[in-house]
């Protein structure tokens, strides 16, 4: 199988970027090609260019802060899996990269791509929703930021505009005892959910719960937030 | 794609062309020192890359221990999937030289034999840790 024709530009910053997908709206971005190259290959998707990021420089970066963690748009699954101050801060992401794809996919897909790609069955998504996480997105105009939940809007869709590209995920820290992971039902290993549910709880003293925070894929056209989940 | 140069133009017949929608893993090879499959990469991409392919392993006429592992447990029928399980196998144990039954079978999961021959691929992988570890402390 062959993809269609197409032209490739590589580029070296996210801001060239920008320039060539505002001068072309069929123009696609190419990071880890994860999903893209099997819709290319089925046809599915015909891009006048795919911009090729990369080879743009520090974009592969776990920043962890006090108050957040900036995850740059070239990061892997695989770092995320591998990750260990991920592993004790939220082991809903690194328990969420584990269970994507298979090992070689991991090592080349990104989760700001599977972001942008929203297929309605991808892991991330109800993590990120769990974990109340925001994407940066750099255009034209400059940088804004989007809630995971709304960011998603339909399948295969997203708020991403002309010109758009995701730079950041930006994903908040909260003090105290903070339990997280992601659970996901498969048919067979490495398939899509059939359905995904992340939480995140944070606990008082008393091991009563605070606030808890869920997100869910697979069960809809996109992924979501259930807002009032039923109390037991 | 990646795979049609490796194959096409430069003659490395190993990778091989199995499902050819990134499912079944015999294309994989070493990209940059992390396994891909190949059939998932532009060739362009890899341009000032660095790709080992099963044709690398071997040195001096003398197999890999994977390879001599892979040989020794019969871990093969029609042997198509082989040289994606083989390098599959490099990365895992690059990565994790002394992995669990449980790792060693997560980290093939992206590898397809249509044989079914996995039992004994799993043991292959296991004889090729003990004979890594060897190697190791002779050196």
């Amino acid at each position: 199988m062959y993809p269609p024709k197409f032209g490739y530009v590589r580029v070296t910053s996210l801001e060239e970027a920008v320039k060539v997908l505002e001068s072309d709206e069929n123009a696609k971005i190419l990071a880890g090609g994860q999903s893209l190259m099997p819709m290319l290959k089925l046809r599915l998707i015909r891009p006048s260019y795919l911009v090729d990021i990369n080879r743009v420089p520090n974009l592969s970066y776990i920043s962890i802060e006090s108050d957040r963690i900036r995850i740059g748009a070239l990061v892997r699954h695989h770092q995320v899996e591998v990750n260990r101050d991920l592993w004790k801060i939220y082991p809903a992401l690194p328990e969420t990269a584990v269970q994507i794809g298979d090992p070689q996919v991991r090592n080349l897909g990104t989760m700001a791509g599977s972001l942008a790609h929203a297929d309605p069955a991808a892991d991330w998504p109800a993590t990120l929703i769990a974990l109340r996480a925001s994407v940066k997105i750099l255009g034209p105009p400059g940088v804004r930021e989007v809630p995971v939940e709304d960011f998603i809007t339909g399948p295969f869709t997203t708020v991403l505009g002309r010109g758009e590209v995701i730079s950041e995920i930006v994903i908040p820290r909260f003090s105290g005892n903070v339990k997280s992971s992601y659970v996901k039902l498969e048919r067979k290993a490495g398939d899509f959910a059939v359905v995904g549910v992340a939480v995140m709880l944070r606990l008082s003293q008393d091991g009563s719960v605070e606030d808890a925070s869920i997100g869910v894929t697979a069960a809809g056209p996109k992924p979501f937030r259930p807002v009032r989940p039923r109390r037991h | 794609m990646l795979v049609h140069f490796l194959r096409e133009d430069l003659g490395l017949t190993s990778v091989h062309v199995g499902c050819d929608t990134g499912h079944c893993g015999a294309c994989t090879v070493i990209m940059n020192g992390v396994s891909v499959k190949s059939c998932q990469v532009l060739a362009v991409q890899a341009d000032g890359a660095e790709i080992l392919t099963l044709e690398g392993l071997a040195k001096d006429g003398k197999l890999h221990p994977i390879q001599e592992a892979f040989w020794e447990k019969h871990a093969l029928q029609c042997g198509y999937c082989t040289p994606g399980f083989i390098m599959e196998t490099y990365w895992l144990l690059s990565e994790n030289p002394n992995p669990t039954e449980e790792e060693i079978r997560r980290g093939l999961s992206g590898n397809l034999c249509r044989c079914t021959g996995y039992q004994n691929i799993i043991e292959a992988v296991k004889l090729a840790v003990q004979k890594l570890k060897e190697l190791k402390t002779m050196q």
